[in-house]
């Protein structure tokens, strides 16, 4: 085990893992994050803590991380390199530990210009690839970026996103697998819509056996109505969604009924695509439909327990 | 080259205001070339000020003019008595001259005019495109010719990230995707190994980061009585 | 109050609106021989609003007509320029203005500066300048 997290647990017996993500507040109360939390504690085995969304200033993710780790859940903290240097994000990761968090999820992040604070300096100090060498070195080798030594080894699982839908898209294999070499465990994909892009992306990807270096989970967000759809679809680069999606939300009397079945589908059909180890359900500003997606789904409960 | 941008005329207007004899002093160098700052736009923004100040009923004694460089003393020795008739000089200059210019002649008030905006090159005729973040650590053999440090909105060092899509960054639809044009270059030059290199950490002492840096060749310094 | 009488600048290009301008004699109008739309500069036309001038027109060649081939593209481009600094400046946009003019249209030259010099007599005086 390299953290003992519930995630890794779940993960390494073999189970199919199920994991929710959750946004932390803009004000100081986190009460809302950790109903929502409450609410699937049933129905998930972590908790993805998002950091700084959309490059929105929020809660921070560690902080709601610790308060997860309190109440028993297993949460995955988000990490961007966006806003902390080298110095913080070794801090953050310390912190982290210390207070019980064993998941490390290191991403990029959304440019700052796109965000609530368009005026911000990115720091950008290291990259998303970097940060995943960098934990897996202070957990592997005790050792920090610069070398020096941990006065107590790191425990982590390291985590990272793939996005099968971004370009160059032949490039994005290998720069996944170069995510693997660099000491990612687990990853989340991008929001998924295109099944015909995944199906291909996941194809290399087990012909290159990258499936069995590193756990990859499905990356499901339901749609909520067709201005959210198009927004993304027009939007947010990096995202496809195929107009076939919108023709059959657009035709639906009742979209948030339609858009919780696509994604209830969706995950029925990642679970029939080799390579899928878990799902990542990502319901933003719906987080309340978890457990009934879970549900629906099917074959996915109970989640596993350990003691 | 030096990118700059002529300041919003209200900030030039603001800052001068109080100011009695001033000399518009250009740049013949970059900016000259980037069509910000040379003799041309010294007497543009001369006269701007000369309409202003007749509007608000502030009279001013203006000149412009330039120097083949703000950024070495030897040219601005060539103007220095002439610059001391005047209250204050608005430079056109980069961020460069203007503070040489503040060395060289400390008892001067010195404004700048420019924003100093980049360093980059034409791409077409006006149109002006960043390419160096002057890094001080080159990492343009990785990469055959594209600097990742600056093309890529997020200066990240392993490829592009998520928000790349047909060649275009996250950022803005006019803003390429630094990773996807070193990605064509590398694989049109045969080299497309070069991706998978695990680049570790930059240094980012050799960059601003590590204070404002300085350069000292003794081999070329010129000692007393050589 | 006497009827406002404005002073004004034509900045012509020698190889068409100056030509007409030559053939015509409008009170208040000032016009200023330029060897081409293309070596107009902006301070060209700042200048002449330094000088006394209250609005100023500047005239070149027909579309696809310059002698130089872009020049007058570029005068016009320059004028849109030079608007945006009259603006910031508070003088307004519409003090300037640029015309298309042919060398044997002076009857076209005239209703474009007579048109423009109307105009000037409704804003008045540029705001806050005094009167020399």
């Amino acid at each position: 085990m390299f953290a003992g997290s519930n995630l890794e647990k779940v993960l390494s017996n073999g189970h199919f893992a199920v994991t929710g993500e959750l946004g932390p507040m803009r004000g100081t109360d986190l009460g809302p994050c950790l109903e929502h939390a409450e609410h699937m504690r049933n129905h998930v085995d972590a908790y993805n803590i998002t950091c700084n969304q959309t490059a929105v200033v929020r809660i921070a993710s560690m902080a709601a991380a610790i308060k997860l780790v309190e109440r028993g859940m297993d949460p995955v903290m988000q990490m961007t390199v966006r806003d902390r240097n080298r110095i913080m994000l070794q801090a953050d990761i310390l912190g982290g530990a210390a207070c019980g968090v064993g998941n490390f999820l290191c991403i990029q992040g959304d440019h700052q210009t796109l965000g609530s604070e368009p005026q911000a300096k990115g720091v950008y100090d290291v990259d998303s690839t970097q940060l995943m060498r960098i934990i897996k070195n202070m957990r592997d080798e005790n050792v920090f970026a610069s070398g020096d030594k941990l006065e107590a080894p790191l425990k982590a699982f390291i985590g990272g996103v793939v996005n099968p839908f971004a370009d160059p898209f032949e490039y994005r294999v290998d720069r996944f697998a170069k995510k693997i070499e660099a000491g990612v465990q687990f990853v989340q994909t991008q929001c998924i819509y295109d099944m015909d892009r995944l199906k291909e992306y996941m194809k290399r990807v087990v012909d290159k056996g990258l499936h069995e270096k590193c756990y990859i989970m499905a990356g499901i967000t339901p749609l909520k109505a067709v201005g959210a759809a198009m927004y993304m679809k027009n939007n947010v680069a990096g995202i496809i969604i195929p107009d076939e999606i919108v023709a059959r939300l657009k035709g639906a009397k009742d979209k948030k009924k339609e858009g919780l079945k696509m994604a209830i589908e969706q995950i029925q059909q990642i679970r029939e695509i080799e390579g899928f180890k878990g799902v990542h359900i990502m319901a933003i500003a719906w987080e309340e439909m978890v457990p009934h997606i879970v549900e629906e789904v099917g074959g996915l409960l109970p989640r596993p327990k350990f003691d | 080259m030096i990118i700059g941008e002529r300041k919003p005329l209200e900030e030039v207007f603001n800052r001068t205001d109080s100011f009695k004899k001033i000399c518009v002093l250009g740049c013949e160098t970059c900016v000259a070339v980037c069509l910000a700052g040379g003799d041309k736009e010294a007497q543009e923004t001369a006269e701007a000020i000369k309409m202003h100040r007749e509007q608000t009923n502030n009279p001013v004694e203006i000149k412009a003019s330039s120097i083949q460089r703000q950024c070495e003393y030897e040219f601005i020795d060539e103007v220095m008595e002439e610059l001391k008739e005047y209250d204050v000089i608005l430079s056109l200059a980069c961020g460069v001259g203007v503070q040489t210019m503040a060395t060289k002649v400390p008892e001067m008030f010195i404004l700048p005019g420019l924003n100093t905006s980049f360093l980059g090159y034409p791409l077409e005729q006006g149109v002006w495109m960043e390419n160096c973040k002057a890094c001080g650590d080159c990492v343009l053999d990785r990469t055959y010719g594209i600097c990742p440090v600056t093309r890529c909105s997020k200066s990240m060092m392993n490829g592009p990230c998520g928000g790349s899509s047909e060649g275009i960054c996250e950022v803005s639809k006019d803003t390429e995707c630094g990773w996807a044009l070193i990605y064509d270059r590398l694989k049109a030059l045969g080299k497309l190994e070069y991706m998978d290199e695990i680049i570790p950490p930059k240094n980012w002492s050799t960059s601003f980061h590590g204070g404002p840096r300085k350069i000292v060749r003794e081999d070329v310094k010129i000692v007393r009585g050589e | 109050m006497a009827e406002h009488s404005p002073s004004m600048v034509t900045l012509c290009c020698e190889n068409s609106a100056f030509l007409a301008a030559e053939k015509t004699n409008l009170p208040g109008v000032k016009a200023v021989k330029i060897p081409c739309g293309a070596q107009l500069e902006h301070v060209h036309i700042l200048r002449a609003f330094n000088q006394g001038a209250e609005g100023v027109m500047v005239l070149a060649c027909l579309k696809e007509n310059c002698k130089h081939s872009f020049g007058n593209d570029r005068a016009e481009k320059k004028v849109a320029y030079v608007k945006g600094l009259l603006k910031d400046m508070g003088v307004g946009e519409d003090r300037l203005a640029y015309a298309p003019v042919a060398a044997n249209n002076e009857i076209k030259y005239t209703q474009a500066v007579k048109e423009m010099y109307e105009k000037l007599k409704e804003m008045g005086p540029i705001e806050g300048k005094v009167k020399k």
